[in-house]
Order: C-alpha cells, then structure tokens, then sequence
C-alpha cells in the first residue's frame, strides 16, 4: 500500500505539470497529422508489366485517367520469372502478364497496395460491366479482339509484406509513444528524485527499494498512456478501425510500454550522471525508431538481434502488427513481459548502489 | 544515555579506478536530547557519515549503535526513529506545502498535526502554495518539517543554513531549539556556517579526510587548542607592571584573558593603581580559528 502513497504523489505531480503534459499530447498529435499526409501523398504501388512492351504508354495514360485518389502508379516491363521473383520478396505489388489471348494478373492481397493495384486494374481491363472494358479496352489497343479475354486474377499471399508508408508512419509513432516515451519517463522518474535529493527521503522513509521501482514504473506507464488515450479519443474518427477497435493493439502497447518503462526504472537506479543515462537511452532507442520505420525487410544477422534486445523486439513487435494487416505475435509479447519483471527486479538491487 | 555510539566505523568505496575511504575508523559518541555540530572541509566524510547512521550505507568495517540500535542488523527501526534533511533538498515543486507534508506523514504511516505545525512555523498562509512558489527560508522549513514530520528521535540536517538571509537563520535557530526543547530530540547538525554551530551546539566534532580529529564541548577544544575568550576594558589611563597579562589593543584599551585567575589579578593591580574602568566588552574566540587551528595541527 505504500507504493501506492508514492504513486498517487507521482500522477498529482504529472497533472500539475500542464505544460509537460500538452507537450506530450500535442508532440504525438504532430506527428499523426503528418502521418495522414504523408499517408496520402506517398501511396506508391508497383505493378509490372510482362508481355506486350508497346501497350505500356496507353495503358498507363488509361490508369491515370481511371484512377480516383492520389496513388502513384509506376508500372514498367519485365519478364515473367523477375517479376514472380520480385513479388516474393516484396519488391514489387503485383505484375500485370499481357498476352494477345490473355492478360493475367498476380498479386500480392496482404498488402493494401496489391489490393488497390487489383482493383485499379480491374477497372481499367475487366470492369463488371463487361461493354465498359470494352470500350476502354477499344480505347487502348488498335486490335481489341486480343484483349478481349477473360482476366485471370492470381493471387500470390505467400509474398512478402510490401510496407506503405502510412503503416511505417503509424508503426514509429506508436514505437515513439511505447518505447521511447515510456523509456524516458522511467529513467526520469528515479533520476528526478536523484537530482532533487528527494530519492534518500524515499529510502530512509518505511518504502522498500521494490516498492519505490514499482511505483515509479506505475507512474511512467501512466503518462505514458495519459497522452495516447487523448490522442486515441481526439482522432478516433481518423484513426483506421483496425487497429483503435483492436483489443490486440491495446495489448501489444500494454507490453511494449510496460517493457520500456522498466527498462528506464533500471537506467534510472543504475545510472548515476545524467549524461550517461541519456546517451544510453539514445543508444537504446534510435535504433528502435529506425527499426520501426525501415521499409525494407532486415538481413538474417539484424534481424537475431532484433529478437533479444528489448527496444528492437518492441519495434519488431509493433512494426510487425501494422505492416502485417493488424495480427499480434504473442511469443514476443511474452518475451517483453518477462524481460520487463527482470527490469525490475535488478531496478530494485541497483537503487541503493553506494547512494 | 548516549544518542549515537560508533566504533571504528569505516566506509571504503571502491570503483575501478581504485578505493576511496570515505570515513576512517570514526569512534563517536553524542549524547541524547544534545545539539552535535560536525564540521570539516568538503570531502571531509560529514555526508558519508550522516549516510551510514542513518542506515543508507552498510560501513565496510566497524559497528554502531543509533538509539540504541545495530546500525547493521536494525536498519528499517533505525530508519523510522531518525530523520535526514539532506544537502539541497528541492523537494516535490508541483506539490503544495500541506501535500508534502501530509505525503511524508504518509509515508511513515501517520497522522500528523499538519495545521498546528504550519501555524507553529507561520506557514499556514502557505498551505496552499506550491512549493516553488516559496522563499528559500520557507523551503527550508519546509523541507525540515517534512524529515521530522514522523516525530523522529534523533534528526540529521545536511548544511540547513546554506542560502538562507539572516533573519531566516534567527529563524531556523529558533526552529532546532525548539525541536530540542518540545520533542526531546537529538540534533545533529553538519554545516560550514561555523558562526552558527558556536551558537547552537552543545558539542562540535572537526572531521578531516573521514577521520575524526577532535570531538567535545566547545569549551574544553577551545582549552586543548590554547584558545581563550577575552575581556575588552576601556580604562582612563593604562596601567603598567602587567605587560604578561593584558595587550594593548587600543589607546586606553586593553585585552585580558577571561580567566577567574588572570582577571582576578589584573583588576587588583587596576585598583590599586586607581584606574578606573569604562567600558566591558567580551570577545569569545571564534570557532573559525579554531577550525582552521585544528585543521592545521591534524595536517602536521
């Protein structure tokens, strides 16, 4: 119960200070507002075209015309087995094969990118109004009878995660909110009490060094979650259902976060000079933003390391659930929680080294 | 009955670049209901000390009893009987003064007469007042009302006069006094301002690189290092014949040592002369001297 007097202390404090707290609202705010734009702006999908090279430039003057939203569209010639290659490993959304009997499409349907490719080019090839693909396709080529076959749709899951930029946006923002926030606040929460003198009162007082870890983790994770709770209700109606609707988000932020604060409670008992603990919180978690917003797939060799250091298994973690259309990998989150309890516990050793 | 007894107590810290000891076999004794001053330069161990008797350091050899109890095999009813103010305690800035108070209270599981204290200590105007709202007078009562807000037995203060005004010193004085008067207390008290311990203290121990040089009563230092206080006499006219007992400070002025024997001479001999005398004044030596006497001696 004594943990819970300091707790208590410690969330009246964060309240009080108002200014610390809009900065902690807005900073996030920021940078979903960026998000959506950037969202917008770079909803690139790259389709190839295998077969007839000379339809390339009417094809791609017909999509521009067809399309509705502000998707760039790159589309460019290959043969058939680069292009199969490239859409295993994700280069590549889906490949377009023209053939004067058939065309056929492969895509890659975990990705919205490959979806929106399917359906641009439905449009524009196989419209459900079969006269109306007629006519465009009449439009297109001097000879339309040779594209006047039924489309065939292949559909290729089995293909990398092609990550859009939106989804890398969201992955680092809520990487920044999970582990660098909570992060720093943990750490801050024990050095605070160091600078001010105020951590030797905790100590000499009836608190035990465990119930002081434990109280400044309670209250990291609470500002951590104050600020993304606002965020969360102020743009619900922006944010994508999936995931604001998704008790697994709110699951793998739990962990995350948990992870990271008691990651920082540690730094904060074990590291005395402020510089130090900052210079390892950095080296802690930059890589952890890069890792979040990388958007391209990890060599073998980073990617061992990713599954042990806990910064990196969190922005794996939350990485893994936008870019993989909103599916939690639980052994991870396990992981993170155990590492998290260990956090604490050497915390708790570490607090009164030669204070 | 005796408030703190050590003996031998030693504290090494050792890191990679090597050992450092911070106190050095301290034998100590302070007794109860008593105001104890420490003092010695920087580094000289006064934290350190306040630290392990106060349990917040385990002492690499030597033992200890603090009211009473091991310093080693008692910590956690060690810590529930004494209080620390520690050096440049901020405090919580976004709490009030009746929040940290009644936090603190808490904390030790109390409840405490916060109104009556803060009416006591005439910051009842500023119960409500955050704390970085206050003068640094009033942080400092704050903060000291805060480490003896548990009724404490035996109350540690780490430099409390350091960046108050006089007239918030005069205040803390009367503060500490009262505390000894009122609550049966033990003061210890580790400061720089020498001025102030000479008024509060009942004894005074010098400490240098964590050893303890000396330690007793202002009076019976002041009588080991050779220093005495002094009678300042304005006569009408100076006597002669007493050259071994007075110095001559000023015109008409002389200087004689306070001592029932010295003095007893040196006013027959005024007498006898018929000088008569103008003015007293006393002039007590001052605990700066014998600080840096005791420092230079320990040295050589």
């Amino acid at each position: 119960m004594k943990a819970f007097i300091l707790l208590k202390k410690d969330i009246r404090t964060v309240l009080r200070n108002r200014r610390e707290l809009i900065w902690m609202i807005l900073v996030p705010l920021i940078l979903l507002a960026a998000n959506f734009y950037l969202q917008d702006q770079a909803m690139e999908i790259r389709v190839a075209l295998v077969g007839d090279v000379s339809l390339l430039p009417t094809l791609e003057e017909r999509i521009e015309e067809a399309r509705a939203s502000q998707i760039k569209l790159i589309i460019w010639p290959l043969r058939e087995r680069e292009a199969a290659k490239r859409l295993e490993n994700g280069a590549i959304h889906a490949y377009l094969v023209v053939t004067p009997q058939a065309a056929r499409m492969h895509v890659n349907v975990a990705d919205t990118e490959g979806v929106v490719a399917q359906a641009i080019f439905a449009e524009v090839i196989r419209d459900s109004n079969q006269k109306l693909a007629e006519a465009a396709l009449a439009a297109m080529v001097d000879d339309p009878a040779s594209f006047l076959l039924p489309m065939d749709w292949q559909v290729v899951a089995a293909g990398r995660q092609v990550s859009s930029a939106g989804q890398l946006i969201f992955s680092s923002l809520f990487v920044i909110m999970g582990v660098m926030t909570a992060l720093s606040l943990g750490q801050q929460s024990i050095s605070m009490e160091r600078h001010k003198n105020t951590l030797i009162s905790l100590r000499k007082s009836p608190l035990t060094d465990r119930q002081i870890v434990w109280a400044k983790l309670g209250a990291a994770l609470f500002s951590t979650f104050l600020p993304l709770v606002v965020i969360i209700i102020l743009t619900t109606y922006l944010l994508p259902e999936t995931f604001v609707m998704d008790p697994a988000f709110y699951l793998i932020i739990l962990a995350v976060s948990f992870n990271s604060a008691a990651l920082g409670v540690l730094i904060g008992a074990y590291v005395r000079g402020s510089n130090e603990g900052t210079g390892l919180r950095f080296l802690l978690t930059l890589p952890a933003m890069f890792l979040a917003a990388a958007p391209v797939s990890l060599p073998p060799w980073l990617e061992k390391i990713t599954s042990v250091v806990p910064t990196l298994v969190s922005a794996q973690v939350v990485r893994s659930y936008f870019v993989a259309g909103y599916s939690p990998t639980f052994g991870p989150l396990a992981y993170l929680v155990l590492s998290g309890v260990v956090s604490m516990s050497l915390a708790s050793s570490c607090l009164g080294r030669e204070e | 009955m005796n408030a703190i007894v050590t003996h031998n107590l030693t504290k090494v810290f050792a890191s990679r670049v090597g050992s450092t000891t911070a106190v050095k076999q301290l034998t100590l004794m302070i007794k109860a209901n008593s105001i104890y001053g420490l003092i010695g330069h920087n580094g000289a161990g006064k934290t350190t000390t306040f630290m392990l008797l106060n349990t917040l350091l385990e002492p690499t050899s030597g033992s200890g009893l603090v009211l009473g109890l091991d310093l080693v095999k008692q910590k956690k009813r060690i810590r529930n009987l004494t209080g620390l103010l520690t050096e440049n305690l901020r405090l919580y800035d976004e709490l009030t003064v009746e929040e940290t108070l009644f936090f603190f209270a808490e904390l030790y599981g109390i409840k405490a007469p916060v109104e009556e204290l803060l009416r006591r200590f005439d910051l009842l105007d500023w119960r409500r007042q955050q704390i970085d709202k206050l003068s640094t007078g009033m942080r400092k009562k704050v903060a000291i009302l805060s480490a003896c807000i548990h009724r404490p037995r035996l109350l540690f203060l780490d430099e409390p006069f350091s960046g108050l005004d006089p007239l918030a010193m005069q205040g803390l004085r009367d503060f500490i006094r009262y505390l000894l008067e009122y609550n049966e207390m033990t003061v210890v008290i580790a400061s720089h301002n020498l001025k102030e311990l000479a008024e509060l203290c009942d004894e005074i121990g010098v400490m240098k690189e964590g050893e303890m040089v000396v330690s007793g009563s202002l009076a019976a230092i002041k009588s080991r290092y050779g220093f005495n206080d002094y009678l300042r006499l304005q006569v009408d006219r100076l006597p002669t014949g007493l050259e071994e007992l007075i110095d001559v400070t000023a015109p008409n002025t002389i200087s004689v040592t306070n001592k029932p024997d010295c003095l007893g001479r040196v006013l027959a001999a005024l007498g006898e002369q018929g000088i008569n005398i103008l003015d007293i004044d006393k002039e007590a030596a001052a605990l700066e001297d014998i600080y840096q006497c005791v420092y230079q001696e320990a040295g050589q």
